[in-house]
């Protein structure tokens, strides 16, 4: 097309010398098609509004329809115009959008692609690229729609039935079978009254009506307020198994949350792992109960990441600090070493009920386990999807840690 | 919305699997592309634009022909040769391609155009014009008749070269065939989508030709304003005088520019949809659909818009010009005064040098008109030599022509039935025509060579390839030729005779060969009774043997 120009100037040259009208009608079009083409095209692309719709959360194998509107502002038409995106590789449901359309003026159009939520994580969609061109091939422009949104995927929730975790609360949700933990708001029952109870006991109603003095009978109960500390720093996998074992620390984390939200109880996590969002290195989320407050805990997990970050092991006598006393924490460890364990103990000191749950596989459980119960704190090995549910079947006994809802402190 | 993923074929719906059980060349064919209607006819205008150039120079000259008919007449032959060059671009027609039909197809328009050239040009032939074609075959070939002609050929190969050049730009059978191999799993075919055709190139070579096709035509524009009577009374003055342009020149330029941009803007999109079939991106079919649309509305707005805007008003710039211009002649008309003035000085003391005396001419005495040999013998009427051309030519033109008509399908029922049986009963005569040739050459043959004093014919020993013979027939073949030249000059071997006492005998006839002989005869009997391989370089060195001998054997004779 670089004759184009060359063509003019002759033209023209040819049209002032000769005086010749009609080369000069050639020349305004050849001329008018050239310059046209090119403020066209330039301006194509600046006057498109692009906007990317989706639903920014979805659960682990759940589909997401993402929705590319192209609003054409300008009052000339854009002959063609190349869409392309590129979805995350690991989400990838489709090829994406590679898509040539043409744009009336003012006209609205919507391309739509897929991705499938194959893997937890926090994904960027985009960017967009564009290209545009005239219709003579004097100038052809690209463009790229550099805002990025972004999609959470939630880790795998698997559900739990129940789970052999022990409390030092008193007044909760879940039934206990300490007396000692009885709570007076759960009356299951009334008995006769017996020398030494307590006369704030007496049920002075049920008294004035049998004529006997009635106590009542309390059920036990504790409240199991929780922190799930997750051990993310990538130094502390095994080389071969980071990444695995890693997710599946993120897995048994996210599903001890849901659990113990199903129970009404209060729950927060800690993490040093890296999060993309806040660029946090270390993040903790203090206990709250309710769906929402899981939802953010899942949101956190979803972005979790490996980081070379000091050991948990440093990290967790300062990140627990915030609790309060009697709250289980439970550490969710690759390996339980010993200054994992060793500060699992000093949490049991200060008052905490501090829990050590394993995720890799390990050939000698049995010496860890030991070594964490000479320290006061409960281990469990949970390397897989199988441990965990036996673990939450109650079969406490057959993962190698003792029950430890009978355990007292 | 859809979308269009099979942009080449007629059935987009076919799927891949029904294409792996019985694909055919459709399934591979651009169809949409070579289909179209609009395109053939800008290709046609644009290049039957062309003829408006030598259309201007007619006018410049003042040519006293009628032309209207020129314009109309090369557009049908531009839309011809498109519509020709669509159909042989079809496999189908794979069969026709060739210099014949496409020789055919000129004969068939020069027909045509001599006969439109007769129609609204000079008229009619009469009697006397065809005794003259026949005493004189070149009067055929007119002024008119041959300048425009040549310029309906030009517009014809203009035409079936833009065609070809867009039937290059179509998605080739190769790149569906890759695409569509890739799309089943096979990654091999990825290696041909990597290589995708350089449409761009060819868009650059149309846009090229139809730029030097624009210069050409806008020039001939402009001689056709320059007023020749006043170049020719002051050659000082370099100007043009304010003339009209004829009005089909001016329809000439309009649709060659007009045209040409908007089968620029169809060689873009052909670009554009291969790069986009080859990245296998989806298009959408409006954006095929619009674009026409599209480049025909901006064409036309800009042509629109053009015609409005001021035109001309450059004219101080051009009398700038050509003040400028007139000014450089005049100072190169003083320079070169001024150089003969100087030499005519310098060479006048040196006049005596050069004088001579005056010499009468002899008289010139007038050529003897003497008839020529050839009018001496000949006998023949003065129109037989033109109608033997022309026979030939109509025999030529008839065989082109029918096979230009049976080419296109024109040529059936009752004529085809008589020309087939016509040609059979050419064949069957042709070939008795040969026959009786080649017997009659051979007996002509055979009487030479007996006529001929001392030549025998040794009828057993035909020549022969010696490449191709083994090394012990080459050595066999060598002794015979010696032994056939000895009896062609009289020194016939005996049947009873061995070859050591035929070669006594030849040692006594050729005293000069007779280590040669020796040789010969000796490798002929090893060749001849020994079992015992014989390598090519033992051959070879029994044709040297044979070379020298028959040198030696012949200069003897000549002496």
């Amino acid at each position: 097309m670089s004759e184009i120009p060359l063509l003019l100037l002759i033209l023209l040259l040819m049209a002032v010398l000769l005086q010749v009208d009609f080369v000069f009608y050639i020349v305004y079009v050849l001329a008018g098609s050239y310059l046209l083409a090119r403020w066209w095209t330039g301006r194509s692309l600046t006057r498109l509004q692009v906007q990317r719709r989706f639903t920014d959360h979805i659960f682990l194998g759940e589909t997401c329809r993402v929705a590319i509107e192209v609003v054409n502002k300008s009052w000339l038409p854009v002959p063609w115009l190349r869409i392309e995106e590129t979805p995350p590789l690991s989400l990838a449901a489709d090829a994406g959008v590679h898509q040539v359309c043409s744009l009336r003026p003012k006209e609205r159009i919507t391309v739509h692609y897929e991705l499938l939520g194959r893997q937890r994580g926090y994904y960027a969609i985009g960017p967009t690229a564009l290209a545009a061109g005239d219709l003579f091939g004097f100038a052809e422009t690209q463009g790229r729609l550099d805002a990025l949104d972004h999609l959470t995927v939630y880790p795998r929730v698997i559900p739990l039935a129940h789970v052999a975790l022990s409390s030092r609360s008193p007044h909760g949700a879940i039934r206990s079978q300490q007396p000692i933990f009885a709570d007076p708001t759960r009356v299951i029952g009334k008995r006769e009254y017996q020398r030494g109870d307590p006369l704030r006991a007496i049920d002075w109603k049920s008294s004035a009506h049998s004529g006997q003095l009635q106590v009542k009978k309390y059920e036990p109960a504790v409240s199991l307020s929780s922190s799930i500390f997750l051990d993310l720093n990538a130094r502390a996998y095994t080389h071969q198994m980071r990444y695995s074992a890693s997710e599946w620390a993120i897995v048994v984390a996210a599903s001890l949350a849901n659990y113990l939200v199903a129970q009404r109880q209060a729950v927060g996590v800690g993490c040093n792992g890296a999060d993309p969002l806040t660029d946090a290195c270390r993040w903790v989320i203090p206990p709250r109960p309710g769906r929402v407050h899981l939802m953010k805990l899942l949101e956190w997990l979803a972005r979790a990441q490996l980081a070379e970050l000091p050991a948990l092991a440093e990290w967790l006598p300062t990140a627990a600090l915030g609790l309060s006393w009697g709250t289980t924490v439970i550490a969710v460890c690759p390996t339980g070493d010993e200054a994992i364990c060793r500060a699992l103990h000093r949490l049991l000191r200060s008052g905490l009920n501090p829990v050590l749950v394993v995720v890799e596989p390990h050939g000698q459980f049995g010496v860890i386990r030991e070594r964490a119960r000479q320290l006061g704190v409960a281990a469990h090995l949970a390397a897989n999807e199988d441990d965990l549910k036996r673990w939450a079947a109650g079969l406490s006994g057959a993962i190698g840690a003792p029950a430890v809802a009978g355990r007292s402190a | 919305m859809t979308t269009e993923r099979h942009v080449f074929g007629a059935d987009p719906g076919r799927t891949p699997s029904s294409l792996s059980s019985r694909p055919t060349y459709q399934d591979f064919f651009d169809a949409a592309w070579v289909g179209s209607f609009f395109r053939p006819l800008l290709i046609a205008l644009v290049a039957a634009s062309v003829v408006g150039g030598p259309l201007a120079l007619l006018h410049l000259f003042g040519a006293p022909w009628r032309l209207g008919y020129v314009l109309p007449f090369a557009f049908v032959v531009a839309l011809e040769g498109v519509y020709s060059t669509l159909q042989l671009g079809r496999p189908s027609w794979r069969v026709r391609r060739g210099m014949a039909f496409r020789l055919g197809e000129i004969v068939v328009l020069l027909a045509l155009f001599r006969l439109a050239v007769w129609t609204f040009g000079t008229g009619w032939p009469d009697w006397t014009t065809v005794q003259l074609w026949l005493r004189q075959p070149s009067a055929f070939l007119d002024a008119q008749f041959s300048f425009l002609g040549f310029w309906i050929l030009v517009v014809w190969a203009l035409a079936i070269g833009i065609t070809s050049d867009f039937l290059d730009l179509a998605l080739q059978p190769d790149e569906i065939a890759a695409r569509e191999r890739h799309a089943w799993g096979e990654s091999r075919s990825q290696l041909r989508v990597g290589r995708p055709m350089a449409r761009s190139d060819i868009l650059a070579r149309f846009v090229a030709r139809w730029t030097a096709g624009g210069l050409l035509l806008v020039f001939f524009a402009s001689l056709s304003r320059m007023d020749m009577a006043i170049l020719t009374t002051n050659v000082l003055h370099v100007g043009v005088r304010s003339l009209s342009l004829p009005p089909e020149l001016l329809a000439s330029l309009l649709c060659y520019f007009l045209a040409g941009l908007l089968l620029i803007s169809q060689a873009r999109l052909a670009v554009l949809r291969g790069r986009w079939y080859n990245q296998d991106l989806e298009v959408q079919p409006l954006v095929l659909r619009r674009w026409h649309v599209n480049s025909l509305l901006v064409v036309l707005a800009i042509g629109v818009v053009a015609a409005f805007l001021p035109m001309g008003t450059t004219s101080w710039l051009a009398a700038g010009v050509e003040f400028l211009l007139t000014l450089i002649m005049r100072l190169g008309y003083l320079l070169m005064f001024l150089l003969t003035l100087l030499l005519a000085l310098l060479l006048w003391p040196l006049r005596h040098l050069v004088r001579t005396e005056a010499v009468a001419p002899p008289p010139v005495t007038g050529p003897l008109q003497l008839p020529t040999q050839a009018e001496l013998v000949s006998r023949l009427p003065d129109w037989l030599g033109g109608a033997v051309l022309w026979l030939i030519v109509g025999l030529v033109a008839v065989y082109l022509g029918l096979s230009y008509l049976s080419a296109h399908g024109l040529l059936t029922g009752r004529p085809l039935a008589w020309l087939l049986r016509l040609r059979y009963w050419w064949r069957s005569r042709w070939a008795r025509i040969g026959a009786a040739f080649a017997a009659t050459t051979a007996a002509i043959g055979r009487r030479l060579r007996l006529a001929r004093p001392g030549l025998r014919v040794n009828p057993g020993l035909p020549r022969v390839r010696v490449s191709a013979l083994t090394p012990r027939e080459r050595v066999r073949y060598f002794y015979l030729r010696m032994v056939g030249y000895a009896a062609a000059h009289g020194l016939a071997r005996a049947p009873q005779q061995t070859p050591a006492e035929f070669a006594q005998a030849l040692e006594t006839a050729w005293p000069d060969a007779e280590a040669d002989v020796e040789v010969l005869t000796a490798a002929f009997e090893i060749a001849r009774y020994d079992r015992r391989p014989i390598p090519p370089a033992e051959a070879q060195g029994v044709q040297a043997v044979w070379r020298r001998l028959m040198r030696g054997v012949r200069g003897r004779a000549s002496r």
